[in-house]
């Protein structure tokens, strides 16, 4: 897969508070869907979805033992948003170059105001 | 202004609008709301009241998830400088976690430019990687950014 479509994946998962404190309490250590159940207020069902959505992106990792499913969270799917200070860059780099595009679009607008 | 590589960046870059369209840009939420975040997220709200202590309050709509984020002016030099915080809130009320200080400057280059430079600084980089939620967030937005340049080199092809 190319880094785009698995970036996105990756950062679709990452979107949602639910699977973001998931993933905050994987990080502790490995647990049984039991456990992740818990601290949230939500039907199985639910918490289910989302623990699919964040092993389809690659973040964790479940193993069925009997009746105990337990979830791991995946080291290296963390590799791409490694780098806090760079994704900062990027940040403001992205910002600088949308500010940069809607300022000519604005210069242009008022350059067509004034000769119209 | 001494910046530590572990904690703060900087970008500068020349570009080909006067300071006041720039200022308009960065000042006014009609169009703040235009270019803050890279689409398809909004900006669902903006009040900016454009002093020292007034507040600089954004919220983004993020795959249906609003994401309020709120901060003050700390130095205002019309058409100069913009220095603004999320470590205190209107009234300056402390925040529960405080991340960042930007400095934005605009300096006249000539023939109607603009040299303009960003300062990000942030907390350290252990308190930073404490807020773990908030790198993820910053890190989806950086990937969006980079979806968004990608989608415009096609669109331009």
């Amino acid at each position: 897969m190319s880094a785009e479509p698995r970036l996105d994946a990756l950062f679709q998962a990452l979107a949602d508070p639910t699977r973001r404190a998931i993933l905050s309490q994987l990080a502790r250590g490995p647990a049984s869907v039991s456990d992740l159940a818990q601290p949230f207020d939500m039907a199985l069902p639910s918490l289910m979805g989302h623990l699919r959505k964040l092993e389809d992106a690659g973040l964790i990792d479940t193993k069925k033992d009997g009746r105990v499913r337990t979830c791991a969270i995946v080291p290296e799917a963390f590799a791409p948003v490694r780098g806090w200070l760079d994704e900062q860059r990027a940040l403001w780099e992205g910002r600088l170059d949308r500010l940069e595009e809607y300022v000519m679009h604005l210069m242009k607008e008022r350059s067509d105001d004034a000769e119209s | 202004m001494m910046l530590n590589p572990d904690t703060d960046l900087k970008l500068t870059r020349t570009l080909n609008a006067p300071r006041a369209v720039l200022w308009d840009c960065w000042t006014k939420p009609e169009h703040l709301m235009h270019w803050f975040v890279p689409r398809p997220h909004k900006v669902v709200a903006c009040e900016l009241d454009v002093r020292p202590g007034g507040k600089c309050n954004t919220t983004f709509e993020v795959d249906g998830n609003l994401m309020p984020n709120n901060g003050v002016y700390l130095e205002v030099i019309p058409g100069e400088k913009l220095v603004f915080t999320d470590t205190y809130t209107e009234g300056w009320k402390p925040s529960p976690e405080p991340f960042m200080t930007a400095i934005v400057t605009f300096e006249d280059a000539g023939e109607g430019k603009t040299t303009y430079t960003a300062i990000a600084r942030h907390r350290n980089p252990e308190s930073a990687k404490q807020h773990a939620d908030m790198g993820f967030y910053d890190g989806w937005g950086t990937v969006a950014t980079q979806l968004e340049e990608y989608a415009q080199g096609l669109a331009a092809k």
